[in-house]
């Protein structure tokens, strides 16, 4: 097996772990290797192998030394082990997004968009021609494998948007504070 | 709400009309198209100094209060008829004689312009827009879960209630992550941003 091989395991691996992309199947990674020396079983058993540790190092965000520790017991060819300890670094950030997304299980904000308008049309005179914004905020949901996506529409004036920055703003101390605890 | 077809008049109109009354006619008619223009985005919103300049200019004296409430006036006026299908001029000049104190003079001018200007107006109806009436927010972390053991992670939970045009209230409910959070925060703030300056 040569590195290219190898690489090609570790990325469709991946893809089949968390893009959720059903056709990875056993057959596609033998496909993928026909101009290897691996038989049917040896692809079986490294993707028995490999799996795992994919799988572990996503789902508890595990570091690069981490990554060493469970490598160290399958003594991979060095230049092997380099390869993987590089593809972790390179796919870490959206591997945890990932995850991430997965423990969000009702609707999540999947887009914010909006416009600034004048209000031409209001109960009181003095209102009009006021600066309001018209907010549009995009929802979604994966259901059975689909995502739904519902908008909501609102229009924010002045002393609105004040307000709730003020609020956003107590939300990103308190974030800020919890991050420098975990560190 | 509307003026024209229910008849509702919107706080401050009469006094905004007897201003308007006070402006001489070819002025006034300089307005209504400059409210027109403005209102197909072929020109800027009018100016309350320029017109109170000409107005002086005319020994005529208005607050800038007043004149812009005049502004305001024509632009919901105008905007309001353009919702309503086939509103020719003299159903304008009625309706708008009978709501409020309007001049014979002002009203012809008023309805004069709208005749010109009404198949240009664009239908300016807006999709279902509602109202911000609540928004409230928890902070949590998650320590673990069935997907995943060590993923400890804060999340954001927002609870936002809108209430639509028929005065229905609805809550939703979403959760960010940390990156998605502040993707919402520089919206926000860039929102804020803008409306302060305009």
């Amino acid at each position: 097996m040569e590195l290219k091989h190898f690489d090609f395991f570790l990325n469709s691996l991946v893809k089949k772990l968390y893009h959720k992309d059903k056709s990875i199947t056993n057959e596609y990674l033998q496909e993928g290797v026909i101009d290897s020396q691996l038989g049917s079983d040896q692809v079986i058993s490294l993707v028995d192998t490999l799996e795992p540790i994919l799988l572990q190092i996503g789902h508890s965000d595990l570091s690069q030394n981490a990554l060493e520790k469970l490598l160290e017991p399958l003594e991979l060819r060095q230049d092997f082990h380099q390869h993987f300890l590089k593809f972790w670094e390179q796919q870490r950030d959206e591997i945890r997004s990932i995850v991430r997304n997965e423990l969000i299980f009702n609707d999540r904000l999947s887009g914010v968009s909006w416009r600034v308008d004048m209000k031409t049309n209001s109960k009181k005179i003095s209102n009009i021609n006021q600066p309001i914004a018209i907010v549009e905020l995009l929802l979604s949901r994966n259901q059975q494998e689909r995502e739904d996506t519902k908008s909501i529409m609102f229009e924010i004036d002045k002393t609105q948007i004040s307000n709730l920055v003020n609020q956003i703003e107590e939300i990103e101390s308190l974030l800020e504070k919890g991050i420098q605890q975990k560190n | 709400m509307s003026f024209f077809s229910e008849k509702r008049s919107p706080k401050g109109i009469f006094t905004a009309i007897n201003s308007l009354n006070k402006f001489p006619q070819q002025l006034l008619a300089k307005l209504c198209q400059d409210v027109v223009d403005a209102l197909q985005y072929k020109g800027s919103v009018p100016q309350v100094s320029h017109y109170q300049i000409q107005l002086e200019k005319n020994s005529i004296d208005l607050g800038k209060n007043e004149v812009q409430s005049t502004i305001n006036v024509l632009f919901f006026l105008y905007r309001d008829a353009s919702k309503i299908s086939n509103l020719d001029q003299k159903q304008f000049l009625e309706i708008l004689q009978n709501q409020t104190g309007i001049t014979n003079q002002a009203g012809k001018v008023l309805a004069t312009i709208w005749e010109r200007e009404k198949e240009n107006l664009p239908s300016l109806t807006m999709p279902n827009v509602g109202k911000l009436i609540d928004f409230k927010w928890k902070v949590g972390v998650t320590f673990s879960s069935s997907i995943s053991e060590n993923l400890v992670t804060p999340f954001v939970t927002v609870n936002i209630s809108v209430s639509n045009t028929d005065e229905l209230v609805q809550t939703h409910s979403f959760e960010m992550s940390v990156p998605e959070f502040k993707e919402f925060a520089r919206n926000l703030k860039e929102i804020n941003q803008l409306l302060e300056v305009i």
